[in-house]
């Protein structure tokens, strides 16, 4: 029997919670498990309808694709910088390593592509408890900085071993295959993608409910006192790099995987920024938030591309020079106006927008 | 090194080993002083990356973007209106300041209360911005940039430095002391040096912070054109110049983020550290070792001393 303001919670899809049990579900209201319900459906009838022959195409998957593979690297630097306080400039560098990693031992010893995936997550970890080793001794921008430090070894490393990477040319993949299927066209590879994202979501979403996610936040919040709790910052701070790298490495042997080569440039001090940019801009410390900044930050230059390309097409051809700058300009742009207008992200947006409409008949019942 | 040969031609190679020795030492002074003078450069960089940090407790990423803003109005004062070295200095670093002021009043000034790390970040975004607009404007290729100025060069034996790189030393050496003149000698100096010790107090005393900060960053944006002139001076000027701006992280860091001398040791650490490098281990086959190897010195040292050589070290347990 539930008592009345639990129904009234129920009725109102309140956020008010009684008990633990309570406060560490997945989805804490109904318009939350309903959001997710909807877009599940949604994705689905994308997919079947690309089956069918109708609806989005190559291209389209292939944005899709990028859409996820940062989503996933984005979600582990947002394990490190939102959840445990730690900023990071070399998140690219982690991703950099998973794709050699997944790309040595596809080319030279002949390994599976999902079982690469995941040795080059575990050796971006290991990559990553080594470089998350000062953070026991710096934070703030120290570590920013000690970070990007890192990212510029790690890149002469892989550009200038040529014996192992072939330097700036790059490592050349054959088409990924996963259980015997083809990933070569886009949709198989979005197919296998989003269920891995959607583990990987999970896996992070229970890492953030769970004992090693409040034991992040009290870090990030205070880590004296949360060392005075018995948390121990050195096993947690240790964690949270491992972890994210591991993201970022999994990331990135993807990412080798859809373009089917390894090069370092893709991987580069710019696409830390970036990466750290989707987090800021989605929102730090909340997993939905990144989803929106992903698609946001990742959806911008591609829509700029195309409106360039029709402005070159009706106007002059000559404008597409000014297609690098621009997007340097909006990106920039971006990240400054959301810094000052918009510190909570995208999430602050959305969370008033969810707001409104959680209460809309009754503005002034909730709570 | 030439291999000692048999006994008859001792006293030849005794003397080829004096020679090569001498060699050795000529080689490492011109290294060494090639090291200094570019170091001098990395610190008035690190310098304006200091009195910033120490005024408003950002780390200015954009100095990079910065120092070719501040070489470009140089530019248009200079080879485009005409204008005489003298006159177009003092109105190029004036042009330098009023930029720098512009964009702290638009970003960092809506930012003041908030976290450190929010201005840091927007020094990235700004980065982007800047680059972007100047890249929009000026286009991508390069500008030849030649100042002519007197011919200093010092040619005393087998040691060699060329005349652009003994200016860049001594106006990078001349700024930095002006700046030093202005912070610990000047009422705005004290006030600066009172704002970034307390901005509370500092404001309780009838200081305009607001103020204060806006100075700062004319100030540092103006120090940063110098250098930014000096380095377009030794080659070219374009938009991708910027980069130098990422060898100025590196000298901040080993330096201690709030310390005016640590900004100058730092410097001259980096340069010689990369001058030596580009001397000694560049030639065994690591190309490009150049460009890393303050990095890696950033490491050891924030390992051992996570404040810098000479920062100040807070007592608190990470």
């Amino acid at each position: 029997m539930k008592s009345v303001s639990e129904t009234y919670n129920d009725l109102f899809s309140s956020n008010a919670v009684f008990g633990y049990r309570q406060d560490e579900r997945i989805f804490r209201t109904r318009f939350k498990r309903f959001c997710f319900a909807a877009f599940m459906v949604l994705a689905g009838l994308m997919v079947a309808g690309s089956l069918a022959g109708i609806g989005a195409n190559e291209y389209h998957y292939f944005i899709m694709n990028l859409i996820l593979i940062n989503l996933i690297a984005a979600v582990g630097l947002n394990l490190l910088v939102g959840f445990a306080g730690l900023l990071s400039l070399g998140h690219a560098a982690f991703m950099c390593a998973g794709a050699y990693t997944s790309a040595l031992l596809i080319t030279r010893f002949g390994i599976p592509f999902a079982v690469s995936v995941a040795a080059a997550g575990l050796s971006a970890a290991a990559l990553g408890i080594i470089v998350g080793t000062p953070s026991l001794r710096i934070k703030g921008f120290y570590l920013m900085v000690a970070t990007l430090a890192f990212q510029f070894v790690i890149d002469y490393v892989i550009i200038h071993w040529e014996g192992v990477t072939k330097g700036t040319r790059g490592l050349e993949l054959p088409t990924p295959f996963f259980l015997g299927i083809s990933l070569e066209k886009n949709l198989s590879y979005f197919i296998f993608l989003f269920c891995l994202t959607l583990l990987l979501i999970w896996g992070a979403k229970n890492i953030t409910r769970s004992k090693i996610g409040r034991a992040f936040i009290a870090i990030r919040d205070n880590d004296v006192s949360a060392e005075i709790i018995g948390i121990s910052i050195f096993r947690y701070k240790l964690l949270s790099f491992g972890l994210a790298s591991f993201y970022a490495g999994v990331a990135g042997a993807l990412f080798a995987g859809l373009l089917r080569t390894a090069i370092p440039g893709d991987y580069s001090f710019l696409h830390s920024i970036i990466i750290l940019a989707m987090v800021l801009v989605g929102g730090l410390g909340r997993l939905v938030g990144t989803v929106f900044g992903v698609i946001f930050i990742t959806l911008v230059p591609v829509l700029l591309d195309q409106s360039v390309s029709f402005l070159a097409q009706v106007y002059d051809p000559n404008i597409t020079i000014i297609l690098g700058p621009v997007k340097d300009l909006v990106f920039g742009g971006l990240i400054i106006l959301f810094i000052i207008f918009e510190p909570e992200g995208l999430v602050g947006v959305w969370i008033r927008i969810r707001d409104y409409f959680r209460i809309w008949p009754l503005p002034y019942v909730s709570e | 090194m030439p291999e000692v040969q048999a006994d008859s031609e001792g006293a030849v190679s005794t003397l080829n080993l004096k020679q090569s020795c001498g060699q050795l030492m000529t080689d490492l002074l011109q290294a060494l002083g090639s090291g200094i003078l570019v170091g001098l450069v990395y610190s008035l960089l690190g310098l304006c990356i200091v009195i910033v940090y120490k005024a408003s407790e950002a780390f200015n990423f954009a100095v990079g973007e910065f120092m070719v803003t501040g070489s470009f109005l140089f530019y248009i004062f200079f080879f485009d209106l005409q204008f005489p070295f003298l006159i177009a200095l003092p109105l190029g670093l004036a042009a330098a300041a009023a930029a720098g002021a512009v964009i702290e009043t638009l970003t960092i000034r809506p930012l003041i209360g908030r976290s450190p790390i929010a201005m840091t970040i927007i020094t990235l975004g700004l980065a982007f911005f800047i680059r972007a607009c100047l890249q929009l404007i000026f286009g991508s290729h390069s500008y030849s940039f030649f100042l002519e100025l007197p011919d200093i060069s010092i040619d005393a034996g087998e040691l060699l430095f060329l005349s652009d790189p003994l200016w860049a030393g001594i106006m990078a050496l001349l700024t930095f002391f002006i700046v030093m003149f202005f912070l610990f000698r000047t009422k705005w100096g004290l006030a600066i040096r009172a704002t970034s010790e307390n901005q509370a107090k500092a404001m309780a005393f009838g200081i305009n912070a607001k103020m204060i900060l806006l100075v700062v960053w004319a100030a540092s944006s103006a120090c940063i054109a110098v250098a930014g002139i000096m380095i377009s001076n030794f080659g070219a000027l374009s938009t991708m110049s910027s980069i130098v701006g990422l060898r100025a992280i590196p000298v901040v860091l080993i330096g201690g983020m709030d310390s005016i001398g640590g900004a100058l040791a730092g410097g001259i650490i980096v340069g010689i550290c990369e001058s030596l490098v580009g001397t000694y281990i560049e030639p065994l086959g690591f190309t490009g070792f150049k460009e890393v190897a303050p990095y890696i010195l950033l490491l050891i040292v924030v390992l051992i001393r996570p404040y810098g050589l000479f920062g100040t070290v807070r007592i608190e347990r990470v």
